[in-house]
């Protein structure tokens, strides 16, 4: 590492700067198959910081131990064991949320940010490090859900977390919970973001 | 070398630990998560079967049934598990039943992961104010002597079994109906198949011959014989001869499904008598199949008139003057549907038993 970033910019870049959805456009699958309600997209975010903090811990412990050339064999272990861990404790104490979620918590191994990030930098990097920039990334993966998830919602069914928002005379825009939905809504979200970071570089 | 038993050992010692961890925690959430599924299994069960007070699991032919009791521990229900393919997911459907598996009580969509909003409202629907759960609640005494169909656009008609289609989900809708016909056709072969004693049975033809065991109705000395999965009562004198042999049946009357218990005689070519055990006829019209106060033959002319009566031709109903001889009954004036309903029953009914005991005793 050629020169350290402070702890706190460690945690914020991954909700913005990095943040792994919009600007790594990381993990896309969950987000766009998961997030036709609020909920869904926040319990996806939930099951990801546990795993990817878990993870991250564990990796940057056993850093020094792990051989270059079993890296990632080893990697997918931890973190499918972790994943498999949320998934019967979101079955046991959430059965609703895990019903909603369906196989997109066992996906959860072979989403491209987890392990991105314990290549990239858990392996390389002291534990509170990794933790922290677990968390980051993660929290900003669950915010971005959560926001897509949230707009899919309003316009698909008129409401956010299930609570009404829209008027009763608003009709449903049906195509925003369906397939397309979040692909419009995503790419919307890439748009904009990008166009604020346009304008803050000016 | 070393290099390669560190690999070996790196990996496998995670996967033990891995492998470790996971077997725990297994063992901490079974419990939870089969305690959940019963739970479900469990409330679902008592809003499909409403009437029961005890709900008895058992699998014939490898379907699974429950069997809903009442607080005498009669029979009053059966529900079963219907699965099948909607638009894109599995659908998992609990349908709860009456005992002679004519009429749907109710149903519960278990599992479904069907498009959002448009499929999805065969379970719910949020958009629609008044009932979110409008879909399944059609099905709600549902009568299924003739499958279910669907409809769409317009109003549905119950009687006939059928039920109104979700615009925009129509091919999920008609997974639902589908299904549910499917495994109650398969279902009712089943339980007909396997009527024990002491479990209850199902239409055996057209839905209007069935076996249902009513001990109190039968004599003590009456024996229980089961021939094709029909049951029939038998009476013996003291040398053994066969003096009666009675069996119930039921049908669909003008608002109610009617019930009786026939009394034959051992040939089958006479009626010894006929007891009405259920119907829920227009009081003082149909009801006057059972109990007619007005009439100077006495209360139960209509049923006392199946008393002998040969049953060698088909029993007909006529408005006036019958002739006995002709196996011909009078019908009640005002209830004419009803009479009707009940030489139906009698026609269908003693027609099947008939041709089953009498095949049987033959050999």
């Amino acid at each position: 590492m050629a020169k350290k970033i402070t702890l706190s910019r460690e945690f914020l870049k991954g909700l913005w700067d990095e943040n792994p959805v919009l600007r790594m456009l990381l993990g896309l699958c969950p987000a766009l198959a998961v997030t036709n309600s609020a909920i869904n997209g926040l319990s996806m975010g939930l099951a990801v910081i546990f795993t990817l903090v878990m993870s991250s811990a564990i990796i940057s412990l056993a850093r020094n131990i792990i051989p270059k050339e079993v890296r990632i064999p080893t990697f997918i272990i931890v973190i499918a064991t972790f994943v498999t861990i949320a998934d019967k404790m979101l079955a046991a104490y959430f059965p609703d949320i895990s019903k909603a979620l369906g196989p997109f918590v066992p996906l959860i191994v072979v989403n491209c940010i987890i392990l991105g990030r314990q290549e990239a930098f858990a392996s390389k990097n002291s534990v509170s490090r990794a933790v922290i920039d677990a968390f980051g990334m993660s929290i900003g993966f669950t915010i971005t859900l959560t926001i897509l998830g949230s707009v899919r919602e309003l316009l698909g069914v008129g409401t956010i977390f299930a609570v009404q928002i829209m008027p009763d005379s608003f009709e449903p825009w049906m195509v925003m919970v369906l397939q397309p939905g979040a692909f419009l809504t995503l790419g919307l979200m890439i748009g904009i973001s990008n166009w604020l970071n346009a304008k803050r570089a000016k | 070398m070393t290099k390669s038993y560190r690999l070996i050992l790196v990996l496998t010692m995670t996967a033990i630990l891995s492998g470790l961890l996971l077997s725990f925690l297994n063992l901490h959430t079974k419990p939870l998560i089969e305690a959940h599924q019963n739970n479900v299994l469990k409330s679902a069960l008592s809003s499909v079967l409403p009437n029961s007070v005890k709900t008895e699991e058992k699998m014939i032919e490898n379907q699974q049934f429950y069997f809903g009791y009442d607080k005498q521990n009669r029979m009053n229900g059966i529900a079963f598990l219907a699965e099948g393919n909607g638009f894109q997911s599995k659908l998992r459907i609990l349908v709860g039943m009456d005992e002679t598996l004519t009429q749907i009580v109710k149903i519960k969509i278990l599992e479904q992961k069907e498009t959002p909003g448009l499929g999805t409202k065969i379970e719910t629907d949020p958009s629609s104010k008044s009932d979110s759960e409008w879909f399944p609640n059609q099905f709600d005494n549902l009568n299924v002597q003739q499958s279910i169909s669907y409809v769409k656009n317009q109003e549905a008609d119950k009687s006939n079994g059928e039920i109104m289609a979700i615009t925009g989900a129509t091919i999920s809708s008609k997974a639902v109906v589908d299904i549910i016909n499917a495994t109650l056709n398969k279902n009712r072969e089943i339980i007909r198949r396997n009527t024990d004693l002491t479990a209850v049975s199902c239409p055996a033809v057209a839905g209007v011959s069935e076996n249902v065991i009513i001990p109190n109705l039968i004599a003590e000395d009456s024996e229980i014989i089961v021939i094709e999965g029909k049951s029939y009562y038998i009476n013996r004198d003291n040398s053994g001869k066969v003096t009666r042999v009675a069996f119930t049946a039921s049908g669909v009357g003008f608002q109610s499904r009617i019930k009786v218990l026939v009394c034959m005689n051992p040939d089958f070519s006479e009626i010894q008598s006929l007891r009405i055990l259920e119907q829920n006829e227009t009081p003082g019209c149909g009801t006057r199949i059972i109990k007619d106060i007005k009439n100077e033959m006495g209360q139960e002319w209509f049923i006392k008139q199946f008393n002998g009566l040969k049953v060698t031709q088909p029993v007909t109903c006529v408005e006036k003057s019958p002739k006995k001889s002709n196996g011909e009954v009078q019908a009640i004036s005002g209830a004419t549907v009803s009479s009707e309903t009940i030489v139906d029953i009698l026609n269908n009914s003693i027609r099947n038993y008939r041709y089953s005991y009498l095949k049987q005793k033959a050999n």
